[in-house]
């Protein structure tokens, strides 16, 4: 395990698109009401699963740009917005859930790291 | 009722101390054989390592399984390193005992 | 990884339906002279698991709002400005006693699923405190 390697980065810019999709996703909870409001969100899995895929290397990765898209998909209501409260409910769950399981597991790197180079477990 | 003479005194066979002569014509092959432990040890040590990291890879793209395998494979790297930094961390000090050794 | 929060998630969406469905029951229990002219009908939702019953998995969707066929109620008074040429006025086919226990259920029902994702939930930062 490398000190910098792909997956670290990796790691880090997970933790960056999910700390951005919360953001985004409390925006469209915030405008459940707004009429014609149309809903967002951040695929940060997607474009880092592409960039991994076509070989990105570590400093590549560290500028991976995350754009938000806006999401035309679903059923609109009366007022025009086509936000689900419920759905933005769960995802907003998922998407905290995410962010704690990344940092629990950079944690554990980091103690992993700790332990070979200080040699005190 | 004939009595025969007391033999040697021992522990049994199975802490029967060696021969000594037998020991040094061996020692070639048993440094060999721990040197072969330790390198074979520590290329599982390596596999464990990059599994986890596959697994922490999978999780930045959304695309591990469950989370309970990410875990467990993580710990289990966690444990492994452990116990081959306080492997060496034994071997060091057994060797700077060797060497505090008067002769 | 969080099929279960999803799938709780379809099941709140699902019940506040039927809780909105319920309240405009409630509110038109007595109006006789809907747009088409006719007394309003009773709606009822009718649920199905999501992607049809062979999928697995995939929560709870809302097959149709559907009107009761029930007949509606016929009551005398013949003061009434929808009174027909017998006296009678029709109203709605709405019960208020079942609609409160249709309320009741769906309440119930949006905690349970609230009840699931919050044990998911709590499952998940569980198996990271092995980490830690």
């Amino acid at each position: 395990m490398p000190l910098f390697d792909v997956t670290s980065v990796a790691l880090e810019r997970a933790l960056a698109g999910a700390a951005q999709r919360q953001a985004i996703l409390a925006n469209n909870i915030a405008n459940a009401n707004t009429p014609g409001f149309r809903r967002s969100d951040l695929d940060f899995h997607t474009a880092l699963a592409e960039a991994l895929e076509r070989g990105a290397s570590a400093a590549e990765l560290r500028n991976l740009p995350l754009q938000p898209q806006m999401d035309e998909s679903g059923a609109v209501r009366v007022d025009g917005s086509n936000v689900n409260v419920e759905r933005e409910m769960a995802s907003l769950a998922e998407n905290s859930l995410e962010y704690q399981s990344i940092v629990a597991v950079m944690r554990a790197r980091v103690h992993m790291l700790e332990q070979a180079i200080t040699g005190r477990v | 009722m004939p009595v025969g003479p007391i033999g040697p005194v021992g522990l049994g066979p199975e802490f029967a101390v060696p021969d000594p002569a037998a020991v040094t014509s061996d020692a070639g092959g048993g440094k060999a054989g721990f040197g072969e432990l330790l390198a074979s040890s520590i290329g599982k040590l390596d596999g464990i390592l990059a599994d986890a990291s596959q697994q922490a890879t999978q999780l930045a793209t959304g695309q591990a399984a469950d989370i309970s395998s990410v875990v467990v494979d993580i710990e289990r790297a966690n444990l492994a390193l452990q116990l081959a930094v306080q492997v060496r961390n034994k071997a060091v000090e057994a060797y700077q005992e060797l060497f505090r050794m008067q002769v | 990884m969080f099929e279960a929060l999803r799938i709780s998630a379809t099941g709140m969406g699902a019940e506040r339906l039927r809780m909105d469905v319920i309240a405009d029951n409630l509110a038109n229990a007595n109006t006789t002279r809907g747009p088409d002219g006719q007394p309003y009908q009773r709606k009822e939702v009718v649920l199905r698991p999501a992607g049809g019953f062979e999928a697995v998995l995939n929560g709870v969707e809302v097959a149709a709002i559907a009107p009761d066929p029930s007949p509606p109620r016929r009551v005398y008074d013949p003061g009434h400005p929808d009174a027909d040429a017998q006296g009678y006025v029709t109203l709605p086919n709405v019960n208020p006693v079942t609609e409160m226990v249709d309320l009741i259920s769906a309440s119930r029902s949006y905690e349970a699923d609230v009840t699931a994702m919050n044990a998911a939930k709590q499952m998940f930062t569980r198996t990271l405190d092995i980490l830690r």
